[in-house]
Order: C-alpha cells, then structure tokens, then sequence
C-alpha cells in the first residue's frame, strides 16, 4: 500500500515517476486522438492497425538479430511496427474500396491474417535459441516501470508533442467527423484529412508500443472517448474529458504497476480505463444506463398502468 | 500574381455586372455510379440571380446533379463552370446545404458550433475559431430565427430547426451560388416559411439560388425557374415553360399529370 501512494505521487524513484508521467501523457493522447476516431466511426480501424503491429515487430526482431546479432533494438522495432501497421490501414482501404464486401468485413479479415501472422512469427521466434526475446514480449503487454530513463523520457515527450498536435488540428477534424460531404463541397480533402487521422493513430499506436503494449494501445484509443462522451454533449467538453479519464487510466494503471511488480503496465491501464468506462456507463446523467431507466419509469408513471403496457422506447 | 490572375474576376463582388459569365454552367454532364448511368448529357446553365428547382422522379439523379457540379461524384463527362471558370471549391463562391439524413444528429457539436463551420474555409487550416467567428455565427443563427438555441446539442432541435442551421451554415459563407439538397423535405410549417423566405431575400439580393425540391404544387409560388430531370434533362426555364403536362409525362413516365404529383410527393 505504501509503495502504491509512493508510486502514484511520484515518489518511487527517478525512472518509475518519469514511466508514471509518460503513461499519464500517453493516455491524454490517446483520449484525444481516440474522440475523433469515434466520432468518424473508425474505432474498429484502431483495432486492425494495433494488431497488425505485431508481424512488423517481430520481422523487426528478426531482422535485428540476423543483422546487428541482437534483436531489441528500439528504433528498429519502432520502425517495423509502424510500416506493419500502415500496411495494415493501406489492406483495409484497398479491401474495401473495392466494395464487394463492407469495411467492417475489411478491417475483420485484415486483422486476423496479420495477427495470425505475428503470432506465428513469434512462436517461431520463441523456438530460437537466443536470449532477449522475452524482451520482445514485452512489447506486446507493455512495461512502463522496466523500460530505460531515455526511453521513458521519450515516450513523455513524444505524448505531449502528440497532443498538441491533435488539438491544433480540432477544427479540421470536427468539420471531417460531423459533415464530411459539407467538408468536401468547400475545399477540404476528407481523403487527405482521414488519412491524417490514421497517421495520427499509427503515430500514437508506435509511441504507446512500449508502455501499454501493441495491442492493447487500442484500449487508450477506445476507452477514454467512449466513457467521456456519455458525459459530454459537445466536443469542446468530450476532448478535455476525454484526455483526462485517459490520463486518469495512465495514472492509476502505470502506478498500480510500479507498486505491485508483477503487475504488466498495459493491461493495469486498460482495467483502470475499463472501470471508468463502465462505471460512465452505469452512471453517467442523461446518457447513462440508470439515468435512462429512471425517466423512462417516471415516463411509466406519468402515462398511467393501462397506456404504458405497451413497449416502451 | 498567377494566383489572383486565375480567380475569377467576379471574387470580390460577385455579379453580372463584373462578369458576363452566367454563375453556373453545365454541358454534357454525364454521371454513372457503377454501370448504371445516373445523369446523361445534362445542359444547364443558372440564371445570374433566382431561384431554381430542381424536379424529378426518383433516382432521376436530382441530387447527384449538386453532387457533380461540386465534383463530389466523379463524371464520366462533361464540364461546369462557374462564372466561365473551372469550379474552386476553396473560394467558397459556392455554398452547398447537403442532406438533412447525411449527417450524424446525435453529434456533440452545438447548433451555434454547426453554423461556425461555414466560416471555416475563411479561417484557414490550423487557426482556431475565435469569438468574432462566433459572433458572427450567432448572427445568421439569428436571421433564421434560432439564437436562442444557439448552446444546444443539435440532436435536440427539430428537424425543421436543424434544417435551418443547415441554411444559417450556407449564409455564414457569403456565397454566390447557394446549392441546396431537398431544403424543404419533412419540415415543419413555421421552419418551411423560414428557409422560403431567406431564400427568396437572397434571390433578391442577386444570388443564384439551386434547389433540389419534392413537392411540384408548390413550386410555382416558391420558383422562377426549374430543371426538370430525369437521368436526361427533360425542360429547363421558366416555371411555367417547364410545368406543363407533356413534360411532366416525359419525365414521370407514363403516368398523369396528377398522379405524377402525388407519386412524387409520396416517394419524399
């Protein structure tokens, strides 16, 4: 219990609070970045492009090994899991703009080849005899406390830099998820603007590799948004929100992590996100499951017995 | 500057007096989505001020018409111009008012949020909106009667008080040529005589002003001029050139004057 406050206040040494302040950034980034998915319905792209990091990173592993005899080498690995990854959205893009079949049938099949893909690579992987691909497992649960003081103050920095590139970008991007035929009619390239929201995504995806881990990044995308929006009305309150519960869940998660050693960072984050997301759910005023309940049994009330026997909406 | 050379001259105070050029004109616009032939061989040209309905069964590729001269849809030929120039969608000289059903309501963005978006092509890429932008929002939500519900989340407003938001955008933008994608479709009363009423004040005010509309009854009363389509352009003019029992027949099919008014009005 100590530990936990010592590490939620930043104070288990240099390494865990830098690692604690990066997962905070990382979640804010997430959630803002992640809002604008939502709202343009491309939540289910996040998934594809997450799981499609991981053939990348593990050819990257393999490349690395077979080239430099050692195969965690960050900037390499980086590299593989972004080029996987927009190989990845460029599949989906191209499966579905030949429309014979939905996108949601796109992102599903382009999905299962590249994770079929990287797990077998990485089963093949585990069979070598070398050391250091426990390392690479690392990548795919993600460790914000073992991770290096550079690389740590990296991922901070590069979270920060993100964000305010997101917010920069509000304008654009509210015009792209809420009209984009009205965007297109006054000069505004909807094709070059999604495609600068997927470049945000694989950009976010490939700076959160190493603290949440490739495929669970996709929670801080997902999470944040979703819970935030059932207590916003407005976007100018949904992104602020949404970056909070974010930062909340990176927190939380990065800390519960750094106490309980055990404990992979990726999947704490995404249990902290995962509660305030439901909780929101439960609980939220006028969108929540309970408030709705409520106004409709009141609504019961007001019409009398006889006329709300009837099937109610 | 090339830049400014290639604008058309009419920019700054768009007119006929300025320019000779009509506002809107269309030769041979063919349009197929697939291997089904939408628009064919379409010619139109906009007068320099009024307001045009554009009429037609459905699927007779009324609002694929707006969507082409836009260059939303790509065309298989064909070529419009604005003001004797290739169309620049960036200039803002034309304002396109789309579909009521094509966006998402439930969106959290605020009625006096939707109008400021007409404003963003003025803006420019990166730059925030700023109180003055919201001011003046707030003064076109006013002349379509809605400032008091300027803060709400456009979900909650009635399909009439959204369609207004959707002209206050347009009128935000300032622009020549106003397109406008069935305006009138499924409002109500108070929401119809509003959107009527501007549209007429900017007919007034010298602006082209292009309709995509269901209901042929009211188009005498609410028109100058009509496009009757289908897939084929069928009539173009004057209401009253264009209304008459033959054309409608051409265009309906076989059906009569009568019926044909009701199908249409059902089918919106």
């Amino acid at each position: 219990m100590e530990s936990l406050i010592a590490a939620l206040l930043l104070g288990a040494g240099y390494n865990s609070a830098v690692a604690t302040v990066g997962a905070t950034f990382l979640g804010a980034a997430g959630g803002v970045v992640g809002t604008f998915l939502l709202l343009r319905r491309r939540v289910m792209l996040a998934d594809a492009a997450s799981h499609a990091t991981l053939p990348g990173l593990v050819l990257a592993f393999l490349a690395g090994l077979s080239l430099f005899g050692e195969g965690r080498i960050l900037p390499l690995l980086l590299l593989g899991a972004a080029l996987s990854a927009a190989l990845g959205g460029l599949a989906v893009h191209a499966v579905a703009a030949t429309r014979r079949i939905g996108e949601d049938a796109a992102i599903a099949s382009v999905l299962a080849t590249f994770y079929g893909a990287g797990t077998l690579l990485l089963s093949y992987v585990q069979s070598l005899p070398v050391g250091g691909r426990a390392g690479l497992e690392r990548f795919l649960l993600g460790s914000a406390a073992g991770t290096l003081r550079t690389e740590a103050e990296l991922v901070a920095g590069l979270a920060l830099l993100f964000l305010l590139l997101v917010l920069l970008l509000t304008k654009e991007l509210r015009l792209l998820c809420f009209d984009p035929g009205f965007a297109e009619a006054h000069g505004w390239s909807t094709a070059r603007l999604d495609l600068l929201l997927t470049g945000l995504l694989l950009a976010f995806l490939v700076i959160g590799l190493q603290t949440v881990g490739s495929v669970l990044a996709l929670a801080l995308v997902v999470l944040p948004p979703a819970a935030a929006r059932l207590w916003a009305d407005r976007l100018g309150r949904m992104l602020p929100l949404a970056a909070a519960i974010g930062a909340l869940s990176g927190w939380l998660g990065a800390a519960f992590s750094a106490a309980l050693q055990r404990l992979p960072t990726g999947p704490a984050i995404v249990l902290v996100g995962a509660v305030l997301f439901f909780t929101s759910l439960l609980v939220a005023p006028r969108r929540g499951v309970v408030a709705v309940a409520v106004r409709r049994a009141r609504l019961r009330r007001t019409l009398g017995r006889g006329a709300a026997s009837g099937p109610l909406s | 500057m090339l830049a400014t050379t290639d604008r058309p001259a009419a920019l700054g105070a768009p007119g006929p007096t300025l320019d000779p050029a009509p506002p809107l004109s269309v030769r041979g616009l063919t349009v197929a989505y697939h291997d089904r032939l939408v628009l064919r061989e379409v010619d139109f040209t906009a007068p320099p001020a009024g307001l045009v309905a554009i009429l037609g069964p459905n699927g007779a590729g009324k609002s694929t018409f707006l969507k082409a001269v836009l260059g939303l849809v790509p065309t298989l030929d064909g070529e419009v111009r604005v003001f004797g120039r290739p169309l620049d969608r960036k200039t803002g000289l034309v304002a396109y008012v789309p579909q009521r059903s094509s966006v998402d309501w439930d969106f959290p963005v605020t009625a006096l949020e939707v109008v400021a978006m007409g404003l963003y092509h003025r803006i420019g890429w990166l730059r925030p909106v700023r109180r003055r932008h919201l001011e003046a929002a707030r003064a076109q939500l006013d002349r379509v009667g809605l400032a008091d519900l300027a803060d709400r989340q456009i979900g909650q407003l009635s399909g009439g008080q959204q369609q207004r938001v959707f002209l206050a955008r347009a009128l935000a933008q300032d622009a020549h040529i106003y397109l406008l994608d069935e305006p009138l479709a499924g409002i109500d009363a108070v929401s119809e005589r509003v959107v009527v009423d501007l549209l007429r004040e900017l007919a007034a005010l010298g602006r082209t002003v292009i309709a995509v509309h269901h209901d042929l009854e009211s188009v005498p009363a609410i028109f100058d001029e009509a496009l009757l389509l289908n897939v084929r352009r069928i009539a173009a003019g004057p209401v009253a050139e264009v209304l008459t029992p033959a054309n409608l027949a051409r265009a309906y099919g076989a059906v009569l004057e009568l019926e044909a008014h009701r199908s249409a009005r059902v089918s919106g």
